[in-house]
């Protein structure tokens, strides 16, 4: 077994890269008028949950990585260290950052943890950083299960995620518009990476990929960016407050108070905690499915149309 | 990289950009008027149709009146938020209301308004808890 392998923590040593990069962006927008939006308390939200994100890896981390290597100890597969294992891992990361992202918008108990990232209203460089302080407690470290009992060494598998995560900072503008075509075909960009921050009907639920963009293409979640229809960035309610503790905790606490209404079955206490974001037992919420259905009510000529392919008849 | 250089680097990275912001004057907090009060508050309820609007008197914040109910439309630094007013808690300050809706992702809001408005505001909201 492969016990002493090690790779650095990338994520830490890009902060300096993050802070630069800020910088430039809004001296291009401040200069060229065009390009995005800031805003100082929607910023520095944004800033504070993502130092938070990386406090609470510090603190949280030995949880996952212990349960990593438990894993690593009972599998008999290795792969070694070889780079093309490294980039084979990275690939296959990737695919779980796919299904991991999407159980994020279609399971509360995931979307509890997720759904700070698109709490701004603004789409800008900050928002990259607007991470999740409670990923431990979806315990969607299982999904990467997988990969370490294929035989990728939890650090490889750590390192390639870090890596992941520092790919999607840059498609966090809109100071970008598109890239060149082969480029929009297979990699996760800003264009497609702004539709999925939308919460307009069409591109809600939309557009899950972290790095490659192939992935939402194969399982049917693409929607391109429209030159007609704007992202209108942040969530379906969005959030009336800047403080990064509401910020951070303001679903679970939703959560909470949903299961523990009294009068309900154990089903419906289950179904608040698992069901898609927006589901009720007495109907008086809408899904994402039942916003797209209203709004194809509403816009009948939209129907068939990218992000409408799929709705609730 | 060492704990300290790493906290030194986010701590003095937040602070500098914050300021940077802030000293180019991107602290603006937004400013309804009645188009802008109506266009935030079907941003969030498209199916709740807008009878009336007022506006506090900074126009930071709006009373509407809708046919789900009153509800709130408030400016959330340059953007907005909008909620409908149901088992608020009301409380004066020295230039209007402060207006707690118990709930813990859009907490209290501080509405500037003449001693007429306070009245009004007053009434239509607590009459939304009947």
């Amino acid at each position: 077994m492969t016990d002493m392998v090690s790779y650095p923590d990338v994520v830490q040593l890009a902060v300096p890269i993050f802070i630069v990069a800020i910088i430039l962006e809004l001296s291009w927008i401040v200069i060229r008028q065009r390009g995005g939006r800031y805003e100082t308390r929607d910023a520095v939200t944004s800033l504070i949950m993502g130092a938070g994100n990386v406090a609470s890896g510090i603190i949280l981390g030995f949880l996952a990585w212990g349960f990593f290597m438990l894993l690593w100890a009972v599998t008999p597969m290795d792969l070694g260290s070889a780079w093309w294992v490294v980039v084979l891992c990275f690939v296959l990361d990737d695919l779980r950052y796919y299904w991991v992202h999407r159980f994020g918008h279609r399971i509360r108990w995931v979307w509890a943890s997720h759904v700070n990232h698109h709490s701004s209203q603004h789409y800008n460089l900050t928002t990259a950083l607007r991470q999740t302080w409670t990923g431990t407690f979806t315990f969607m470290m299982v999904v990467r299960a997988p990969l370490i009992l294929m035989g990728f060494h939890p650090a490889m598998v750590l390192f390639v995620g870090g890596l992941n995560l520092i790919y999607q900072f840059w498609i966090h503008t809109e100071a970008i518009g598109r890239m060149p075509r082969w480029f929009e075909a297979v990699m996760n960009t800003p264009s497609h990476h702004r539709v999925h921050h939308g919460r307009n009907p069409r591109y809600l639920d939309a557009n899950y990929a972290g790095v490659f963009i192939i992935w939402d293409k194969m399982f049917g979640t693409f929607v391109p960016e429209l030159d007609n229809e704007k992202p209108d960035y942040g969530l379906v309610r969005n959030l009336g407050t800047f403080n990064p503790i509401r910020v951070a905790f303001h679903e679970w606490v939703g959560i909470w108070n949903d299961i523990t209404q009294p009068g309900l079955t154990m089903y419906h206490r289950l179904m608040y905690a698992v069901a898609p974001p927006g589901w009720s037992h007495d109907g008086s919420r809408e899904t994402s499915k039942g916003i797209k259905a209203r709004h194809l009510k509403e816009n009948p000529k939209d129907r068939g149309t990218p992000g409408f392919d799929q709705a609730a008849k | 990289m060492p704990l300290i250089v790493l906290l030194v680097l986010v701590v003095g990275g937040i602070a500098g950009i914050a300021m940077l912001l802030h000293l180019i004057g991107l602290s603006k907090a937004k400013v309804f008027d009645q188009s802008s009060a109506r266009a935030a508050w079907l941003r969030e309820w498209p199916q709740a149709c807008v009878q009336d609007i007022d506006l506090s008197q900074d126009h930071r914040v709006a009373l509407i009146h809708s046919t789900h109910g009153p509800g709130l439309v408030w400016a959330m630094g340059a953007d907005s938020a909008a909620r409908l007013a149901k088992a608020v808690e009301i409380s004066p300050h020295e230039r209007g209301l402060f207006v707690s809706l118990n709930s813990f992702d859009a907490p209290r809001i501080k509405a500037n308004l003449s001693p007429q408005q306070v009245r009004t505001w007053r009434r239509v909201l607590m009459e939304s808890d009947q």
